[in-house]
This record gives structure tokens, C-alpha cells and sequence, in this order.
């Protein structure tokens, strides 16, 4: 079952990190994510700038709650979560922004 | 070098002069560029890029002259954590820099004068928020028919 396989892709120290993550309503907890800072790129009128667009994927069951306004803490860094999209097979993938 | 080009030097160097040293709020004069194409790191905002988009011929005096209006974007952008405060940003920056076009609006005697036109801000969100705002300017100068 695919639910089962989500444990499969956190291997702590290899393709996971440990994160402080914290609710709207200010309640933490440690989790476990897959952190990745891939470059994007965006377009003010015809100025073209570089930046990152962090993102952090965890397990849909400890991040129910995730929504605008919750927040990661991932290597003494805070992240504001801007965005949590579930993909419906025990994953969610949280879109980050410099906290 | 002709005067289109001592314009363009001479607005290059004016807006230069932008830091908190010389009375502005911001130091947006210490990255000024003029046509870069390549992208810039949001870490080496704010920025300005100067581009000379086109010129009109609006005059000419018995043949003997020509009076043009040279069109000018400049495009700024920064970046800040927080969206709101990086709209604040680019208000500040915008009016540096209508304050240093307006110390002298014919760039030491190369323009008859300089016009404002129109602006229009930006926002968008990556990591940082980043906002820009694009500042269209004429300058209309005249020269001897037929020269630059």
C-alpha cells in the first residue's frame, strides 16, 4: 500500500533533515522533512532576477494542520510555510518563504 | 560621442550618485546598470537598469536642427522578507530617484528638459518578496540636423 511506503523516502541524514515545526496557533513539534532550495527565477517588468524557492516535503499525518502562517525552523533558519499541498498518498509538499 | 550618448552617460551617472551619504534614503546608486541583460541575485537588490527604449523626432527648426524626446525605462526592483515591506522599499526608491532626476532635469545642459511619464509596480514572491517598479521618462534634447 502506498501509505505504507511514505516512511521509505525519510532516511534521517541522507535525503532528510529534522525540522521545528510550528502551527498558526503556536504549538511546535519536531518533524522530519525533505528540504530542497531549488533557483527560480522572477520577472519584475523586464528586470530579471535569481532567487531560491524553498520547499520542504513531510509526512502528510504530521502536518495536517500546515496551512499560511505555520512555520519551519530547519538548520537554526526559519521558513514561513506559504503554501502545504497534500498529494493524497501520505505527502505533503510545503512551499517555504525566508522567515 | 554625441550627445544621445552624453545623455544616457550623464543620467548613468546621476543616478550614481543615490546613497544615503549624498542625502537619499537608499543606496540604490551603488547598483546601477545600464541595458544588463544578465539576471541579478535577489541578494544584490535594490537595482536599477537604465534602458533607451526609443526616441521621436517632435521638431525641427528651418531643417537646421532637430529636436528629439528620447524614451527612457528605468526599472527598479528589491527584495525583503515580508511583501508589504518590500512595497514600502520601492516607494522609497522610487522617490529617490525622482528626487535625483528632479536636481537638475537637463542633465548639466544636454536636455532642453525631462519629463515624467508613467510608473507601474510589481510584486512577486520567491524566497524573499520582490518588488519593482518601472519609471518611464522623456528627455527631450536638440541638436544640429542629422547629428546624434
Amino acid at each position: 500500500m502506498i501509505m505504507n511506503d511514505v516512511d521509505h523516502f525519510f532516511r534521517l541524514g541522507v535525503t532528510s533533515v529534522m525540522a521545528t515545526y510550528t502551527n498558526v496557533a503556536g504549538t511546535s513539534k519536531s518533524i522530519e522533512v525533505i528540504f530542497d532550495i531549488p533557483s527560480a527565477s522572477v520577472n519584475i517588468q523586464n528586470f530579471e532576477i535569481t532567487s531560491s524557492a524553498p520547499k520542504a516535503t513531510a509526512k502528510s499525518a504530521e502536518v495536517t494542520d500546515a496551512e499560511e502562517g505555520c512555520s519551519l525552523v530547519i538548520d537554526s533558519k526559519t521558513y514561513k510555510i506559504t503554501d502545504a499541498r497534500p498529494d493524497g498518498y501520505g505527502l505533503t509538499e510545503l512551499s517555504l518563504k525566508n522567515g | 560621442m554625441g550627445k544621445y550618448q552624453n545623455i544616457i552617460n550623464a543620467v548613468d551617472t546621476r543616478l550614481k550618485t543615490i546613497k544615503e551619504a549624498n542625502g537619499y534614503s537608499s543606496d540604490l546608486g551603488n547598483s546601477v546598470y545600464i541595458w544588463r541583460t544578465e539576471p541579478v541575485n535577489d541578494g544584490k537588490l535594490p537595482a536599477i537598469i537604465i534602458r533607451d527604449t526609443g526616441d521621436e523626432l517632435i521638431n525641427t527648426l528651418s531643417g537646421d536642427f532637430h529636436t528629439f524626446r528620447l524614451s527612457l525605462d528605468l526599472d527598479i526592483a528589491t527584495a525583503n522578507k515580508e511583501s508589504a515591506a518590500a512595497i514600502t522599499e520601492v516607494r522609497t526608491l522610487r522617490k529617490d530617484l525622482m528626487k535625483a532626476i528632479g536636481t537638475d532635469l537637463t542633465f548639466g545642459g544636454l536636455a532642453i528638459t525631462t519629463d515624467y511619464e508613467s510608473s507601474d509596480v510589481m510584486v512577486d514572491s520567491a524566497a524573499n518578496s520582490i518588488s519593482g517598479v518601472l519609471i518611464k521618462i522623456t528627455i527631450t534634447y536638440r541638436v544640429p540636423a542629422w547629428e546624434d
